[in-house]
């Protein structure tokens, strides 16, 4: 009973969640990789090698700028891997705290607090991305912050009413009569079996971060300038989308691949920890129920 | 140890749904409350454990020995509840975590009210197990709910609320959702319980027969209010109240005819879900 559930090998028996850790893998290993190595400096722009195709010296071709795409892929990793881990820590933390205070607290306290949530969820998120980010300029931590606070939300209103349910459940009720305290309630059954819907608001929250950094920095609110991000790249390309579409296949490629993986793992995370999943057909069988010789019979189903 | 419910009043949402109910219990008594649903019988439980919802108002006094539990800091309440007083619900499949391993669930309990190493914890989820008489305990005790048939379960959640040693255990319908052989076998366990540990009893249920089984006194619970209070055989011979003899008329009913009801039942598998 001490023994955890292997939840990557099931993880990895699916073919989602095998699809999804790959590529995820492949994104943070770029990232990695881009720290110490790219074939060639991502912001060095040389106009006579504009619009290369793909070739020996730059694998992926060249932008308008002649800077080399393959380099700025890999280094633009780096920005996505920040915002989809930065977004969903904050997104996270806030849905959790939030939504617990929402639902699991005084009514005077948790009334009050759905409702604020309710008045948060109708501002756009982008919209205040973009207001904080003509306030304080545009950087990572706005876009993160922006983005975080804004999915946070509405995890937040999510998880309020998941929480209320599995409140309401009578394994809380029984829990609470073994003498259970609140907290140690609220952490071992309600934060558990909340957790498969945590896990896929969070990983559509990330994609969704990442969708909204490429838009920022599209819009020109995003990374700042001199660092390479998927969205600047297709924000640089749109104009001649047409005569190179490669040039705009690469980042958009990159940001659809990532988007799917990580909506992806989400529902292959949430398979492989649901026991119920894992193991559906271990159930011993009782014979003094004759509801499992019913079973065995093969009648009633 | 004497439980002793006095004049306990409950309010819900401006309606008085229980009514001026007192009752004892004495030190290793298996004592009875009967009633038709609606009754007031799982409020009863509730309020003495003090797990009314937050919007009840709760007057009168539940007192086990000299402790006077109602209106105790819910805090100090907790640590009453599993180790002194504990309950069995109705629905062995939603009164168990469908996340967590039976074993676990078990000592949950003992874990909560003392310190307890993760070895010793383990070698009491089997003797537990097996002293409900739970088939294969060291194997089952790795099991998840959902593996188990329902009989199982209300095994584990019988093991569970003794887990602690209570001195009172409050059941609340325990056998309504299983089915009539497993039902036998449960009740058997219950009487079992209570005299090997000298443990008090205080039964819920809407049916005679079952009481009969179980209990050697009980209360009759009408519309919130205790209507009659006798030993068991008293009520079955000479019930005294319009509402103890409509239920024993009931009883005799299902008894004589086509199988008891074995109460609301959801497919082998989707329980809990």
């Amino acid at each position: 009973m001490s023994g955890r559930r292997r939840w990557l090998p099931a993880l990895l028996r699916q073919p989602a969640g095998l699809f999804s850790s790959i590529v995820l893998a492949l994104l943070v290993l770029a990232a990695a990789v881009s720290l110490l190595w790219t074939p060639r400096d991502p912001n060095e722009a040389d106009t006579a090698r504009a619009w290369l195709p793909p070739g020996p010296s730059f694998w992926l071709g060249t932008d308008g700028a002649g800077k080399d795409i393959v380099s700025q892929l890999l280094a633009g990793a780096r920005v996505s891997v920040v915002v989809i881990v930065g977004a969903a820590l904050v997104a996270g933390v806030l849905g959790i705290a939030v939504g617990a205070l929402a639902s699991l607290t005084a009514r005077w306290v948790r009334e009050p607090l759905a409702v604020l949530i309710d008045i948060l969820i109708a501002f756009p998120t982008l919209l205040i991305a973009m207001m904080l980010a003509a306030v304080f300029g545009g950087s990572l931590i706005v876009v993160v912050a922006a983005v975080g606070i804004g999915y946070g939300v509405s995890i937040a209103r999510v998880l309020r009413a998941e929480i209320a349910q599995v409140a309401g459940a009578d394994f809380i009720l029984a829990a609470r009569a073994a003498g259970l305290g609140r907290l140690a309630i609220a952490r071992r059954h309600i934060l558990p079996n909340v957790a498969p819907v945590f896990i896929v608001q969070l990983s559509l929250s990330a994609a969704l971060a990442l969708l909204a950094e490429a838009a920022l920095s599209y819009l020109g609110y995003g990374a700042p300038s001199g660092t390479p991000s998927w969205g600047r790249m297709l924000a640089q390309v749109q104009g001649y989308i047409s005569v190179h579409p490669l040039a705009a296949l690469w980042p958009g490629l990159a940001i659809t691949l990532t988007v799917l993986a990580l909506n992806l793992f989400g529902d292959a995370l949430r398979e492989a920890t649901d026991p119920r999943l894992l193991r559906p057909s271990a159930r011993p069988m009782d014979d003094a129920d004759p509801a499992d010789q019913a079973l065995r019979l093969g009648v009633g189903r | 140890m004497s439980l002793v419910v006095q004049d306990l009043v409950v309010e819900l949402g401006g309606r008085r749904v229980l009514d001026g109910v007192s009752f004892t219990v004495e030190q290793g008594e298996r004592f009875g409350i009967i009633g038709e649903s609606g009754s007031g019988k799982t409020l009863t439980a509730l309020a003495i454990l003090g797990l009314l919802p937050e919007q009840a108002r709760v007057s009168g006094s539940v007192r086990l020995d000299d402790t006077e539990l109602l209106g105790m800091p819910d805090a100090r309440l907790a640590s009453y509840r599993g180790a002194e007083l504990s309950m069995v619900f109705q629905e062995p499949g939603a009164a168990l975590d469908p996340l967590r391993r039976v074993g676990v669930q078990i000592t949950q309990p003992l874990r909560s009210h003392y310190r307890i190493s993760r070895r010793r914890e383990q070698e009491e989820a089997v003797a537990l197990a097996r002293s409900v008489r739970l088939p294969d305990p060291e194997r089952l005790v790795r099991a998840y709910p959902h593996e188990l048939s329902g009989g199982q379960r209300q095994r584990v959640c019988i093991a569970a609320a003794i887990a602690a040693g209570p001195r009172c255990l409050l059941a609340d319908e325990p056998t309504t959702a299983l089915d009539v052989t497993v039902q036998a076998e449960i009740l058997e366990l219950f009487r079992e319980l209570s005299r090997q540990r000298g443990m008090s009893l205080v039964f819920i249920t809407h049916d005679l027969a079952v009481l009969a089984e179980v209990a050697t006194r009980a209360a009759v619970l009408s519309h919130g209010r205790i209507v009659e209070t006798a030993p068991v055989q008293r009520l079955l011979t000479a019930p005294e109240h319009p509402v103890t003899q409509a239920l024993l008329a009931a009883s005799a009913r299902t008894a004589g005819g086509a199988p008891p009801p074995a109460g609301p039942r959801t497919p082998p598998g989707e329980e809990g879900r």
